[in-house]
């Protein structure tokens, strides 16, 4: 098994990027900042004697779980966007198409070289979420599958940017626009929902119901498109009640028998995992130099 | 090896192609001309694929390009007229990477990229970043990295620009040396006489059309042959001019003082013949000379737009 050629390529160069080199150190210092000042800062705080201090791990493996994703969140689009872009400002691209190498190669080795940071990240901070195992609270398959969340999220993301660098010709665009859509999937996913409940609620209330109960039906199953939403609901199942999605989807109507709510980081992976094959195949179609107008 | 029939390119409204038929065959150096604007670019991007043609065929070992994509990108290098090097990596990464992309890993690739550095000179720089190389050495990096599958094909886009004297010439040498070693080469230029002492045909393209093509040798004899004669005599002018009229292979004369510029349509033989019957008639000729027509003019005539005409009927006719 050969690695794919652009993956190598790209971990050459990053691995002797400064750039690259200053994110990771400054991900990692945040990561053990956490670590830190969870695991020593509160002690100091509340004395150790304190009767919740078994919670005290726990939070630990959940703030580096949401900075772990912020990171991807924040880090994947920058990296992402510039792929092809950069390939084309540069005037690489076209040797690039000459080759061999057919566009769903380029697009995928791009994709894993980002992917690659994820797990940089992920490994960096894996000693001191080890750490939260051995004062329990959290197995070992929670790790598993909270780095496989991770991954997908990456991918998703990841994606999203390089559908974006393969649309825009300047990678200032795509940035703009990488940023622009995954704020959307994030925040606009979660801000139709709310919308569409309001006016539900004021539909009601015209209607002569005052409960303030909404039900906007299947809408709320828009959120399965939101990265956040499906590392929330897996971080409620690892370390919180596991009902914390579900109730929030509860405001919306009622959901407390939908087999996908009840599983809802399972669905929305799948689905997010479905939605970037198409975002790579997209890209891939762009990136032919052949392709019918 | 490379066929191209009825090749029509449209961008919008504008034709950058218009019915372009080429040939170059097996082991040719073929020098692709024109001024800037002609198609050249278009043509090659086509070839290389990298361009979709609006209509016509293009054919490269037999294969149309439209198909086999994957066979074809095996049988050609491509060196486009701008191109950029990565940074972080390093030329032999550099070569490594683009031995991947055609599928040829490990010992393999490592003798591969050694060869070609070697063909190109730059065994020595292998170690260095590829973006710290000059320009020339990029350029020669970009044949390399061209060479590196062994394509039977190699297309240049006017690889000369930005490079000195000196530079150009060592890398015409090498081209000729690929040449030999039974590549077939198509290089792109827009000028001609840079082309002339390494090609062995010339394709001159103006405005999307190919306006003239063949062997070079074949071409340069023809021109001679339209060239007239010029003879220059120390006196006796008129004997002179009496005595051509009356050869039969002469056309057309024209007297100048003591200069005769004398269409002669006879071969290099019957010339020589028709200078000592001059002498022999008493006819003190100081010089006998075909006018020396280079390909440069040939390529100024050929590539003359009626743009000047153009612009001065619309003047004269307000
Ligand atoms: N993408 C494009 N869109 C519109 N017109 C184009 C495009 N590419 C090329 N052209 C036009 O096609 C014509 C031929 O261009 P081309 O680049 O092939 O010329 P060239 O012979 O390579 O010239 P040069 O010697 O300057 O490189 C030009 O008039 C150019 O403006
Ligand atoms: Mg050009």
């Amino acid at each position: 098994m050969n690695l794919n050629p652009v993956f190598d390529k790209e971990i050459k160069r990053n691995c002797r990027s400064m750039k690259i080199s200053w994110i990771v150190f400054g991900c990692n210092l945040v990561l053990g900042t956490i670590a830190v000042i969870s695991f020593f800062g509160e002690g100091v705080i509340h004395g150790y004697m304190q009767t919740d201090r078994y919670r005290m791990p726990i939070r630990c493996y959940m703030m580096m779980s949401y900075a772990l994703f912020l990171m991807v969140a924040l880090l994947i689009p920058g990296i992402t966007a510039g792929s092809i872009s950069l390939e084309r400002e540069k005037q690489t691209l076209d040797v690039l198409l000459t080759t061999n190498l057919n566009p769903w190669k380029i697009i995928t080795g791009k994709l894993e070289a980002s992917l690659s940071m994820v797990f940089l990240l992920a490994v960096s901070a894996m000693p001191a979420v080890a750490l939260v195992m051995v004062f329990g609270g959290v197995g070992f398959l929670d790790l598993i599958a909270l780095v496989a969340l991770l991954v997908i999220s990456g991918i998703f993301i990841g994606s999203l940017g390089i559908l974006c660098s393969a649309l825009f010709k300047r990678t200032t665009l795509a940035t703009l626009m990488a940023y622009v859509l995954l704020i959307f999937f994030v925040a606009g996913t979660a801000a139709i929902v709310m919308i569409a409940s309001h006016i539900n609620v004021l539909q009601n209330e015209a209607a002569g119901l005052y409960d303030g109960r909404s039900d906007i039906g299947g809408l709320v199953y828009l959120l399965l498109l939101n990265p956040f939403a499906s590392f929330f609901s897996l971080l409620s199942g690892q370390v919180g009640n596991g009902r914390e999605m579900l109730d929030i989807c509860n405001a919306f109507g009622d959901y407390s028998q939908s087999f996908v709510v009840n599983h809802f980081s399972v669905f929305a992976a799948g689905i997010q995992l479905i939605l970037s094959g198409g975002f790579i195949a997209l890209s891939g179609a762009l990136l032919n130099p052949l392709r019918k107008k | 090896m490379l066929k191209i029939e009825n090749l029509c390119k449209r961008f919008g409204d504008f034709t950058a192609l218009d019915h372009l038929n080429m040939q170059v065959d097996k082991g040719e150096l073929f020098g692709f001309v024109g001024p800037n604007g002609a198609g050249k670019t278009t043509t090659i991007r086509i070839i290389s694929g990298l361009l979709r043609a609006t209509s016509g065929e293009v054919w490269v070992n037999g294969m149309r390009t439209s198909r086999n994509t994957k066979k074809l990108k095996e049988s050609i290098g491509y060196v486009p007229d701008t191109f950029g090097v990565y940074d972080n990596l390093k030329v032999s990464e550099y070569l490594e990477f683009f031995a991947a992309a055609y599928g040829i890993y490990g010992k393999k690739a490592s003798s591969r990229r050694d060869e070609v550095l070697e063909k190109v000179g730059l065994l020595e720089q292998r170690e260095m970043m590829v973006d710290t190389l000059s320009r020339g050495m990029q350029q020669r990096l970009c044949l390399a990295r061209a060479l590196i599958h062994r394509p039977e094909l190699l297309v240049l886009d006017e690889p000369g620009t930005g490079l000195d004297p000196r530079t150009r010439r060592a890398f015409r040498r090498t081209l000729k040396d690929l040449c030999e070693e039974g590549y077939t080469i198509l290089i792109s230029s827009h000028i001609l006489t840079e082309l002339s002492d390494i090609c062995t045909s010339i394709g001159i393209i103006d405005m999307g059309k190919m306006v003239l093509q063949g062997q070079i040798d074949e071409i340069m004899l023809s021109i001679e042959a339209s060239n007239p004669l010029l003879i220059t005599v120390f006196r006796d002018t008129d004997r002179a001019a009496e005595l051509l009229r009356r050869n039969p292979l002469v056309t057309r004369i024209s007297i100048e003082k003591n200069k005769i510029a004398a269409h002669f349509t006879g071969s290099r033989e019957e010339e020589a013949e028709l200078l000592r019957e001059l002498v022999e008639a008493g006819i003190p000729v100081t010089s006998f000379v075909r006018e020396q027509t280079s390909l440069e003019t040939l390529f100024f005539h050929l590539t003359e737009h009626e743009q000047e005409v153009s612009v001065f009927e619309f003047e004269s006719g307000i």
